[in-house]
């Protein structure tokens, strides 16, 4: 009797057996899953290894394992678990072949180097669909955060505000000046007010930045107005001797910034 | 292609459409130099609305021929430069810190026009 057709002929015990032992492991994830689902889908793997078996590893039990990973993953397995699924499904496989064959070692290695085989292919196949799915999240998230952390805020006509929050690397500065930039252009802006109250350190990389979205924005024509600069800031941009803002309007904090701002294009603020 | 100086009242206005060659930018940057000297005007125009990208020769042209016009003592106002191309000459250093700039067209005319009334 051939792998396959011994490997058919146990399914059902293969898959009680391994659902068993995984509720055994004090998986969170296993233990919240009925008894006939985790054996169902045990079963599912089994069958899945049979037509593998026969048709050696292709397209489709990639594809079925794509499938499986990015659905465990979606149900926020961790690869750990995957892993140990993977290692109890072998053992029993194991196991049954010992069994099956006990008076014929030759068939026992040629059937335990064929399992070997599609369990090790099995595990980098899901160990590769398991990175690519996080490395999609990390990229998803890193780009959420990067809209997140750079609002260009319309404040009145012709005044835009960029609050500035958290570190300033070269990415982000470069990033900002053209959202920044195109906020002009689309907003008309004439006044343009950064405020920096929200950054704790400032280097000479990080001052030369703001002096650069300083003068683009000029170049199209807007003035920049530099506020929140916090005492601490201000001693370190003396002691690293840049004496970069010389040419930029600078306020104490908004507020100063925006009655500069309303100044400069003829308006103000009055009491009813 | 040439590009055209026009003469509004004036003043000379030099409105950029598309890519600029670059001979096409040194034959404007000749061009103005002889009209400035020619019809004396008292206020010189660039309008790079239309202008998406520059390289960095036509970065450096655009910026000699502010400063050129500058030079010959009229005022210079350049108009509607696009992100990207304020980008470049940030880069390039070219902060044309001596050159009025203006968002938009009217905005340059208009400080053009307050300039010598």
């Amino acid at each position: 009797m051939g792998l396959t057709q011994t490997l058919k002929n146990n399914v059902d015990e293969i898959a009680h057996e391994t659902a068993t032992v995984l509720k055994n492991l004090d998986i969170p994830l296993i233990n919240e899953l009925e008894y006939s689902v985790l054996t169902q889908q045990m079963r599912e793997m089994i069958n899945q290894l049979v037509i593998a078996i026969k048709s050696g590893v292709d397209e489709d039990f990639i594809n079925f394992l794509y499938n499986l990973s990015w659905h465990k993953v979606g149900e926020s397995y961790s690869i750990n678990d995957i892993q140990k699924i993977i290692t109890i499904l072998k053992d029993k496989l194991i196991n049954v072949i010992e069994n099956e064959y006990y008076d014929q070692p030759d068939k026992i290695i040629k059937y335990l180097k064929i399992i070997t085989k599609i369990i090790s292919e099995s595990r980098i196949s899901m160990a590769k669909v398991y990175m690519k799915i996080r490395e999609n999240t990390i990229i998803q998230q890193q780009q959420a955060l990067n809209e997140l952390s750079t609002p260009i805020i319309p404040l009145f006509d012709k005044i835009v505000v960029v609050p500035l929050v958290g570190t300033i690397d070269t990415f982000r500065a470069k990033q900002t000046i053209e959202r920044l930039l195109n906020a002009i252009v689309s907003e008309r802006a004439e006044i343009v007010i950064i405020d920096v109250t929200g950054v704790p350190i400032i280097d000479t990389a990080v001052a030369q930045n703001l002096l650069n979205a300083a003068k683009a924005s000029r170049l199209l024509g807007s003035t920049c107005i530099l506020v929140g600069i916090s005492p601490d800031m201000a001693q370190t941009i003396i002691k690293l001797d840049v004496n970069l803002f010389s040419d930029i309007i600078t306020n104490t904090n908004l507020k100063k910034g925006l009655e500069t701002a309303l100044n400069m294009i003829g308006l103000e603020i009055t009491s009813r | 292609m040439e590009i055209p100086i026009l003469k509004i009242d004036n003043c000379l206005v030099v409105s950029i459409q598309g890519s600029l060659t670059d001979t096409a930018a040194l034959e404007l940057q000749e061009n103005l130099a002889r009209d400035i000297s020619q019809q004396e005007p008292v206020g010189v125009l660039v309008d790079l609305t239309a202008v998406e990208i520059v390289d960095s020769f036509v970065a450096k042209v655009l910026s000699d021929i502010s400063s050129m016009s500058k030079l010959m003592g009229v005022n210079v106002v350049v108009t509607g430069i696009q992100p990207g191309v304020a980008i470049t000459l940030i880069e390039l250093g070219l902060t044309l810190d001596s050159i009025r700039t203006a968002l938009n067209l009217q905005k340059g005319i208009d400080f053009l026009r307050a300039s010598y009334k």
